[in-house]
Order: structure tokens, then C-alpha cells, then sequence
């Protein structure tokens, strides 16, 4: 199936594709001949039941895993193989699933590690303090800042972050990836833990990074909050891809009601 | 701007108070400079000893405390940077390539106005070293990395022990020459005296204090902290996390490497014996004791396990027999009552602190 058969709502560039990706552990088909294409400017949603492979497709795609077989492109240059921070630097930045801050650092200091993705001063640049590495310290702080106050909290700027509420950690945590300045940003269950107040909150903050030109790709299991935000979905069910489509019509698929009702009462293993 | 946490409000209290830190800064000065000379002679030496360990602190702190890299034989440099200097000056360099006919060959008399340049020989070799050791083994991680560096420690002290050819095995290199100084019609013998090499070593501290904090407050000091914290998510964010690791081990290692040049230069003598592990562990204590990532830890380590025994011994002369037994009494104390350190880090102390919850 060439995957040109999903919808758009997006720009209708595509950025992202994944082409017949796999990825086998031992045995098991985590991936099995995905097919993904994401569009500049979309919010995409990526789910499924527990297991069906939704972060080992954002461990292939940051370089984090490398794959059995299949192609990543990205704005139709292959990216595999290259290791996560060469990923990252291309243009691709994510958040993880269990909030993975650098704990003992302030929130700013947490989106300055991101923002100084694209600072190319070095070490004797730092040792010497030349003038471009202290236009960049600058310039990161700045940027860092800005973000924070996006993320609306740029109060909590020089909190510890290991001290922040788990909603402000999440917020810190986008802030970081945007901090890269990615061209897609992929968010792993951004909203697990959080109340429906929040979960609102989640929702604006996510149009509104999609407004600054930033395109989503998003693993969620509230299908409420899937539904109201996403254009486009794809549904993963044991590896494999079982529906891609806008929301209303993955969620008339008669495979994703019984991928989700057929299983939902047996305990799967998770990732 | 935006500097964070203590460093923060030391910088605000420094803008306040401009007069007063510049009195405090220039008082400080004064007694490091003049503290020798009413000492004897013997106490300045302990000194010197002190002013090296803390250099060697220094230069692992960026290692263990900043990059989170175990180096448990971080005493490997320190002995490259020794036998930099020992051969290059002591003429066993010019014996080897005459393949040992036993003529011992005066020293090139050009190493004894270029003398100086002997630290960045000493500095490059290590540094080399380092990267050597480094680029293959700092994918591992953790424990794995601390029996790698374990074992080149050994490795380096049994090279030197066999390579009778350059290092003179273990009858060591003797007859290393004082430094002198030939600089613009200036010339100054560094002899027996230790002063002079306390001022060299106070020099070589307070640069590298200067370039460990300017590195601890870039974008390299953030991407240490970030590795140290997650690895994954700091690769995730951007950070060539290998290349950082290489330059966190390859800074150590070339700190290591003056430090040992000076020590050469200095005891005009240099055998394996004096690099084996116990010394990577004496080190490794000083950064841990003075609390790691804080470069004034590692010098309040340096100066409490040297100076204090030091102290204790001229009170006690039966102490010498129980030194280790205090040593590691008190080194199980402080890892008790206070694991961050006497002078902890804010990011490490933070660390502990929040190691207590569940991961």
C-alpha cells in the first residue's frame, strides 16, 4: 500500500515517511512493514493498544534503534543510521514517555541543553569566552526563556526541575525539545498522569507549537484527547499498521474497534 | 547572563559589593603568595604537595564529577606526563635510540632553555593518551568503564616497570634535571627549593580553576551535566554525547599530565612504583571527599588528605602506622553524614536528593 492512500490535512509536503519499517526483537515483531507518512504542518496522531509498537516507532525514527529493514525519510533524505543527535540536529525532537528531565538542573537550564543543539562554539571557545561563544550563552538564554514563557511557565525559570509538578515538567520538557529547533517534534503520551483540566491545557499548547510552524506526531491513549486534536491518525495493533485516516473515520474502522474492544481485556506485555 | 543557583547569587554579591570582594580577592592573593615564606622548609614541601594533588583533583573532578566518567586509573597520565619529561630530559630518550651501548649521552642542552615547553609536551602526550584510551571505551558505561580504566592504569605502570629500554624499568630514571627558566633575559633555576615550584603549581591551579569554571558555565559544562544525568535524553536533546565524554577525559588526562611534569622536574626522580593504584584512589578520594563537580571541593579534598595526616603525623609519630586505617575511617564517616561532599556541587547535592525517589 503506498502510504499516499492516508488523507491530508496537513500542507501536503510530506516531511516524515516511514516505508516498510521493521523492527524485530529476537522473535518478536515489535515493527512489522509500517508505513507512516506525516505532513508539514499536520498533528498526527500515532495510537494503539499497549505493545502495538507506537514507541519503538519513535525510537526508530530518533535513531535511538536502529532497524531490521525499512526506510526513515526526512523531507525525502534517508536518516537511518544516523545516531540520535545527528536525528536531532536534522530536524527531529521528542519527548519521552516517563518524563526524562535533567533533574538536578534548573527548567532553564534543561531548555538551554536543547537550545545549544544548534551553538557551535567549543570547548576552547568556552575556555577563551570569545565573542561567539558569549553571543551564544547569551542568545541560548534568551531563546531558553522565551520558550519558557511559551510553555507558560517561565516563572519556574530557575526552579530545580526535579522539583517541578508533573504538569511543569511536561511543559519544561517541550520547551527542551523545542529547544532544538525541530521541524517535527514527536510527543510520547503527552498527556499520561494529568487531570482533564490539564489535559485542556495540553490541548492548546500543542495547536499553538503546531501554529509556530512545528509539525506533531503524537503516541496518546486518551482516544477523547487523540480525537479533538489530531488530523490524521494511524493505528498500530501488534506491529502492524491497521487503520490511517482522519479521526472520524478510524474510528468507524471495524479493525480498530475490535483491536481496541477484543483486547482490551487481556493483560498485554508492554514494550 | 542567567546564571543559576549559588554561582548566581556569589556573582550578585560580587556586583554589590565590588570594593569588598576586590579586598577579599586581593587578601586571598596576598597570603597564597606570601604563606611560604614563614614556613620551614618542610611545610612548604607539604605545601607543594598539597598545591599538586589539588591540580590532579582538579583535573579528575572534570572527569567524575562534571562527565559522571568513573576513571579509576586516572594515575596513568600523571605517570606519562613523569616519564614525558623524565625521558625527554634525562637523556634515556637519546640512550634508546643509540639502543642502550651504555654512553650516557648529555641532555640535549635545547630542552634546558626550552624547558617550559616541556608542560605542553607532557600536556599533548596525556592528552593523546586520553584520547586513545577514551575513543574506544567511553561507549561503555558505568562500572564497565571503571575496570577499563582500572586496567590501563596497570597497564602504563607495568609498560613503564618492562620497557627497560626508555624508562629504565624499574630502577626508574634518575639524574632528571631542575627546570630553568630562559625567558627574555630572565633566568632562574627552580633548584631544591620548593617555593618555586609552589608558585608554578598556584599558577597552574588557578588556570585550570579558570577554565574548569568557564567550561562549567558554557554550553560544554551543561552537556556534562546533561550526560551525567541521561545519557539518552541528552543524546536526544542534541549532545554528541561520545565527543564530550572524549573531551571531559581528554582535559583530565592532559591535567594530569602537567602535573606530572612538574612532579618530574621536581623529585628528579621517577619509577613506576609511584604510579600504581592506591594513587588513582588517593585522587579519586579528593574529588569525592571535597564533593564532586565543585571545583573548591576538590581542593579542600586536596588539602585535607594531604595536609591533615601531615599535621597528624608531626603530633603523633606512631600515627604513620595507621594512617590507612584513619584514612578509610574517615572516608566511610564522611560518605555517611554527608555523601555530596564537604563542598558539594548544588546540581550533585540536588542528584542525591532526588536518587531517593523511585526511578
Amino acid at each position: 500500500m503506498p502510504p499516499s492512500d492516508v488523507p491530508s490535512v496537513g500542507t501536503g509536503v510530506v516531511l516524515l515517511e516511514a516505508r516498510k519499517l521493521t523492527k524485530h526483537f529476537g522473535g518478536l515483531r515489535a515493527l512489522d512493514s509500517v508505513d507512516l507518512t506525516v505532513e508539514s504542518g499536520q498533528i498526527h496522531g500515532l495510537i494503539g493498544p499497549n505493545g502495538a509498537g507506537k514507541t519503538t516507532f519513535f525510537n526508530l525514527v530518533t535513531g535511538m534503534l536502529v532497524p531490521t529493514s525499512g526506510e526513515i525519510l526526512l523531507e525525502g533524505e534517508s536518516i537511518v543510521g544516523r545516531k540520535p543527535y545527528q536525528v536531532t540536529r536534522a530536524g527531529i525532537a521528542r519527548t519521552f514517555q516517563n518524563i526524562r528531565l535533567f533533574k538536578a538542573m534548573t527548567a532553564l537550564e534543561n531548555v538551554m541543553v536543547g537550545v545549544d543543539a544548534g551553538n557551535r562554539a567549543g570547548v576552547l571557545e568556552a575556555v577563551l569566552r570569545t565573542r561567539r561563544s558569549r553571543r551564544e550563552e547569551s542568545d541560548a538564554g534568551r531563546a531558553a526563556m522565551r520558550l519558557l514563557g511559551a510553555m507558560g511557565i517561565a516563572a519556574l525559570a530557575n526552579q530545580v526541575a526535579g522539583n517541578l509538578s508533573y504538569g511543569d515538567q511536561r511543559r519544561v520538557e517541550i520547551a527542551r525539545a523545542l529547544g532544538t529547533q525541530p521541524k517535527l517534534l514527536l510527543l510520547d503520551e503527552p498527556t499520561a498522569g494529568m487531570n482533564p483540566a490539564e489535559k485542556a491545557g495540553m490541548t492548546g499548547l500543542i495547536r499553538q507549537v503546531r501554529e509556530s510552524g512545528v509539525t506533531i506526531l503524537l503516541i496518546e491513549h486518551d482516544m477523547k484527547f487523540v480525537m479533538g486534536l489530531c488530523e490524521v491518525i494511524t493505528v498500530l495493533d501488534f506491529g502492524q499498521r491497521i487503520a490511517a485516516g482522519p479521526p472520524q473515520e478510524v474510528q468507524r474502522d471495524p479493525k480498530v474497534i475490535e483491536a481496541y474492544l477484543g483486547h482490551g481485556a487481556v493483560d498485554e506485555p508492554g514494550q | 547572563m542567567n546564571v543559576t543557583g549559588p554561582a548566581a547569587s556569589v556573582g550578585a554579591w560580587i556586583r554589590q559589593h565590588r570594593g569588598r570582594a576586590i579586598v577579599v580577592v586581593v587578601a586571598a592573593l596576598l597570603v597564597l603568595v606570601l604563606m611560604p615564606l614563614r614556613l620551614s622548609s618542610y611545610q612548604q614541601s607539604v605545601l607543594v604537595d598539597m598545591l599538586q594533588y589539588a591540580l590532579l583533583a582538579l583535573g579528575l573532578n572534570v572527569v567524575v564529577g562534571f562527565a559522571g566518567l568513573l576513571d579509576l586509573g586516572y594515575v596513568a597520565f600523571y605517570a606519562i606526563g613523569n616519564y614525558a619529561f623524565a625521558i625527554v630530559t634525562a637523556g634515556t630518550f637519546s640512550k634508546a635510540l643509540y639502543f642502550g651501548n651504555g654512553t650516557h649521552l648529555p641532555p640535549l642542552p635545547m630542552w634546558h632553555d626550552w624547558m617550559w615547553l616541556l608542560l605542553l609536551v607532557g600536556l599533548v602526550a596525556a592528552m593523546v593518551a586520553g584520547v586513545v584510551l577514551g575513543a574506544p571505551t567511553l561507549r561503555l558505561r558505568g562500572d564497565y568503564l571503571a575496570i577499563v580504566t582500572l586496567g590501563f592504569g596497570e597497564i602504563v605502570r607495568i609498560a613503564a616497570r618492562n620497557f627497560d629500554s626508555i624508562t629504565v624499568g624499574p630502577r626508574g630514571i634518575t639524574s632528571i634535571p631542575h627546570p630553568e627558566l630562559h625567558l627574555f633575559g630572565l633566568h632562574y633555576s627552580f633548584g631544591l627549593d620548593p617555593r618555586p615550584y609552589y608558585y608554578l603549581l598556584l599558577v597552574l591551579c588557578a588556570l585550570m580553576i579558570g577554565v574548569v569554571m568557564r567550561l562549567n558555565r558554557s554550553r560544554i559544562g551543561r552537556a556534562w551535566v546533561a550526560i551525567r544525568e541521561d545519557e539518552l535524553a541528552a543524546a536526544a536533546m542534541g549532545v554528541p554525547t561520545v565527543r564530550m565524554k572524549l573531551w571531559a577525559f581528554a582535559i583530565g588526562a592532559s591535567t594530569a599530565g602537567v602535573a606530572g611534569v612538574v612532579n618530574a622536574s621536581r623529585v628528579n626522580f621517577v619509577s613506576p612504583d609511584g604510579f600504581t593504584l592506591l594513587t588513582s584512589i588517593f585522587i579519586l578520594s579528593m574529588v569525592v571527599l571535597g564533593g564532586m563537580g565543585n571545583v573548591w571541593g576538590a581542593i579542600v579534598g586536596a588539602a585535607v588528605i594531604v595536609v591533615v595526616p601531615e599535621v597528624i603525623r608531626s603530633a603523633v609519630p606512631s600515627f604513620q602506622q595507621y594512617r590507612f586505617l584513619v584514612f578509610g575511617a574517615v572516608l566511610v564517616a564522611v560518605m555517611i553524614f554527608r555523601p555530596q561532599g564537604l563542598i558539594p556541587s548544588r546540581r550533585r547535592a540536588m542528584e542525591l536528593e532526588t536518587a531517593d525517589a523511585p526511578l
